[in-house]
């Protein structure tokens, strides 16, 4: 993993893959409630793109999806 | 049986089954109570050669607004395009695949473009899809791919030249009929490896990461009727109380596959059908009992339950030495219904193996295998030890 970049949702989606879901679901993946692998298996992520690709970087993008768990957060519907 | 305390699923089987012989004549029916009146029947050239395809169209009558049969082993992108366009054309309001896994998938295809317009290269993903998707009645010829109840589609992209994976809730088939019939003129080789590969979805439920309770019951009976049933069906295919029973088994083992998922035996046998053209059945049948050997000491316990359903658990086994006889006994019985062994058999060659043991890692299916996979070397280590 070279990088983070926060950009627009226009260039977000010009990305090779696109991991999408509803602020709840990813509420629970930030607080390991659950899996993102399970889940978008069971349709409470998406994914759209080029899915040999993420399966080839699996290790990197488990990886950052644990980064994103460990970032201290304020969630807005418990503020 | 050990669930971990936290265990958490979905469960999703919307399908209506049908079965008994003689029910793919109630093909009109069905699709008139889904309330569909113009169908685009969806079949390959093979099926219609053995005439399975005649009596659906009797049964549909002018139901049928036409007939798409130019479809391949592994169907592609510009396949279930042009049959979108034809479907179009004709004002289909509902597809009805009479086939295997090819053509089942292509009939997936479809409903997607009839309902959502465009290009199926634009649907590669997961659970992208907001709406139900184009009515699908399946009526499988085979006992093996268990598509007619699940949400995955997999289409070559033939620009990139690999399999794309469609997986939607919304499309998957409203009504699997399942008439034994269908099956009766299956020849032994093809009733084995369509065989081998429900076992396999079945074998891989269990073991994947994400097992659940439901996938493993229904994952329990289909190796247990299987392993009863699929040996006659090899010695007498005319038997149709055991064809019935091999297609109700492959059902249930697409039902558990389609929710818990699949591991590395269908990684690998995904990889060398693309490399080297091996038949997916053929080498999932081929590849599992190697597979098994290589996750014993991490799927121990649901490996013990393969024993337990194919009877070959002796009192007093702990789990290892159960899982050990469940991959010993999985030999035995691709020989006792006549199923290829080794790779070498199938017109793969050994400088195959490097390719598709790198291609395996990139496989949507390894993720879910209980054994973490990260590294090439020891996928090619059990293609060897399978070639």
């Amino acid at each position: 993993m070279r990088d983070f970049l926060i950009c627009d949702k226009a260039k977000a989606e010009s990305a090779r893959f696109v991991m999408s879901g509803d602020f709840a679901r990813w509420k629970q993946v930030a607080k390991k409630e659950v899996d993102s692998t399970k889940a978008l298996m069971q349709g409470k992520l998406k994914l759209k793109g080029d899915l040999t690709y993420v399966v080839r970087n699996i290790k990197t993008v488990n990886k950052v999806i644990d980064l994103l768990c460990e970032i201290e957060t304020i969630w807005p519907d418990e503020a | 049986m050990a669930y971990d305390q936290d265990l958490a699923f979905v469960y999703f089987g919307p399908t209506k089954i049908v079965f008994g012989a003689g029910a793919a004549r109630d093909v009109g029916m069905e699709m008139t109570g889904l309330g569909c009146g113009r169908a685009l029947v969806v079949t390959d050239p093979g099926v219609m050669k053995a005439g399975l395809v005649e009596g659906v169209l009797k049964a549909l009558g002018d139901r049928c607004v036409g007939v798409f049969s130019d479809i391949t082993q592994d169907t592609g992108v510009g396949i279930v395009n042009r049959a979108a366009a034809f479907a179009r054309e004709k004002g289909a309001d509902c597809v009805v695949s009479v086939g295997g896994g090819s053509v089942i998938d292509t009939g997936k295809g479809i409903c997607i473009l009839l309902t959502e317009g465009g290009g199926l290269e634009n649907f590669e993903g997961i659970q992208l899809l907001t709406r139900p998707q184009t009515p699908h009645i399946v009526i499988p010829t085979t006992a093996g791919t268990g598509s007619e109840v699940t949400c995955i589609a997999v289409i070559l992209d033939e620009r990139k030249g690999q399999k794309m994976l469609i997986v939607e809730n919304f499309n998957t088939p409203r009504i699997a009929i399942l008439d034994p019939k269908m099956t009766e003129k299956l020849p032994p080789l093809l009733t084995a490896s369509t065989g081998m590969d429900a076992i396999t979805h079945a074998v891989e439920a269990l073991q994947s990461v994400q097992r659940e309770p439901i996938a493993d019951g229904l994952a329990m009976q289909a190796i247990r009727l299987l392993h009863r049933h699929l040996p006659v069906c090899t010695l007498n295919g005319t038997d149709l109380a055991a064809r019935g029973q091999a297609q109700l088994a492959a059902t249930m083992a697409g039902w558990a596959g389609g929710n818990a998922m699949f591991g590395l035996v269908h990684a690998m046998a995904h990889s060398i059908g693309a490399i080297a053209r091996v038949p997916h059945g053929i080498a999932n049948g081929i590849l599992l009992p190697h597979v098994m050997a290589f996750n014993r000491d991490d799927a121990a316990e649901s490996y013990a339950m393969v024993a337990e359903a194919m009877g070959v658990r002796e009192r007093g086994m702990d789990e290892r030495e159960a899982a050990d006889a469940a991959a010993l006994e999985m030999g035995s019985f691709l020989r006792r219904i006549g199923h290829p062994l080794r790779l070498s058999e199938t017109g793969a060659k050994e400088e195959d193996l490097v390719k598709a043991a790198a291609l395996s890692l990139s496989d949507g299916a390894i993720v879910n295998n209980a054994r973490l996979v990260l590294d090439d070397e020891e996928v090619l280590a059990v293609y060897r030890a399978a070639f």
